[in-house]
């Protein structure tokens, strides 16, 4: 098994995402916690990121699917699920939460809905990057995976 | 007395023991990863109901609260006065927006420190001199009640020391506290003064 060719390969995808701005510095901040103590730390926080703003997502949904919507509660729903992607440095799906904000107190239904779309789409584009990334990791093994690869 | 003489160890303040609240687990997680690399000892909560009443009714198991004051059941800014309030801990408030500390002052209330969140590991760091400085200010209103006294220039110029040392942070006037030079005598709480014996025998 080459390493070092999975280890670029493991560099070129993480710059990509820096990049193309799927995530900005914020994630350094998270892959500076792991350590030996921690050594799957960044892949932890990341799946916890996922499961529980897969939740806030849906009560967005729910909340958006009502009959008359409370557009402060969508708010403050959205306000949630944003300070979440701020923490692990999920820029473009922050990014979308900021527009959806917008619109919400703008009691703008029509411009909620079409933001929540992409807000979906980016967070679902996201989970399959970073999915694809830690897959990566985990092949080139825990003794390198462990430390951040030189881009 | 033997304690006199003695200094702060150099692993002073590591096992400063937070209490984290952050409504988010995933920020809660991080703060937590990043105040155990700090050396500090962490307890953490996801809700702030719950958390008042464990530091109400254990508040010697701590020496400073961290707290995100972006809340989804209760007003932010009226739980964490309440809490200063009630709670004779240091308190460091953690918010998203850049421009608390300015609704914080029109509001009239009590002056707290604010980070930003999410939060920077050097910035956690430095919290313990939120503890030092609380209690040196406890020093200036001498209190002569039943509970321990204590000689405390040995903390006076370690403290100093301390501060020489790591003094990256201008908002924190530390130093107009530590101007005093004559030994005095005050009361600490229980469980500071177990602490700081705990520190002091090693």
């Amino acid at each position: 098994m080459d390493y070092s060719d999975l280890r670029r390969q493991a560099a070129y995808m993480k710059k990509s995402l820096f990049d193309q701005g799927y995530l900005d510095e914020q994630f350094y901040q998270l892959e500076d916690l792991q350590d030996d103590v921690s050594p799957n730390f960044v892949e932890e926080v990341v799946t916890l990121f996922f499961k529980d703003s897969s939740r806030l997502l849906s009560n967005i949904e729910q909340a958006l699917e009502k009959n008359s919507p409370d557009f402060q509660k969508l708010d403050s729903l959205t306000h949630q699920f944003k300070g979440s992607t701020s923490s692990i440095g999920a820029l473009k799906v922050k990014h979308e939460c900021t527009l959806l904000r917008e619109y919400c107190n703008k009691e703008n239904l029509d411009g909620c809905f079409r933001t929540f779309q992409k807000v979906k789409r980016e967070h679902a584009i996201l989970r399959q990057k970073l999915e694809a990334y830690f897959q990566l990791l985990r092949q080139i093994g825990p003794a390198e995976g462990a430390s951040r690869p030189v881009i | 007395m033997a304690e006199s003489e003695a200094m702060l160890p150099d692993g002073f303040p590591a096992g400063l023991r937070v209490f984290v609240v952050d409504e988010d687990s995933v920020a809660l997680r991080m703060l937590e990863k990043m105040l155990l690399q700090c050396g500090y000892k962490v307890t953490i909560s996801d809700c702030p109901l719950q958390a008042f009443e464990l530091l109400r009714a254990n508040i010697g198991n701590y020496d400073i609260v961290l707290i995100d004051v972006n809340l989804t059941c209760i007003d932010g800014f009226q739980f964490v006065e309440n809490m200063s309030r009630e709670i004779s801990l240091p308190v460091v408030v953690l918010s998203a927006y850049s421009d608390f500390q300015n609704v914080m002052k029109g509001k009239n209330m009590v002056q707290l420190t604010i980070l930003s969140n999410p939060c920077v590991l050097k910035n956690l760091k430095l919290i313990w001199k939120h503890v030092v400085k609380k209690y040196l200010n406890e020093m200036k209103s001498i209190n002569e009640s039943s509970s321990m006294d204590v000689n405390i220039s040995c903390l006076t110029k370690k403290s100093k020391d301390l501060v020489r040392k790591r003094d990256e942070d201008d908002d924190i006037a530390l130093k107009d506290n530590l101007s005093l030079q004559k030994r005095a005598r005050v009361s600490w709480t229980q469980s500071f003064m177990q602490n700081l014996s705990m520190l002091l025998i090693n």
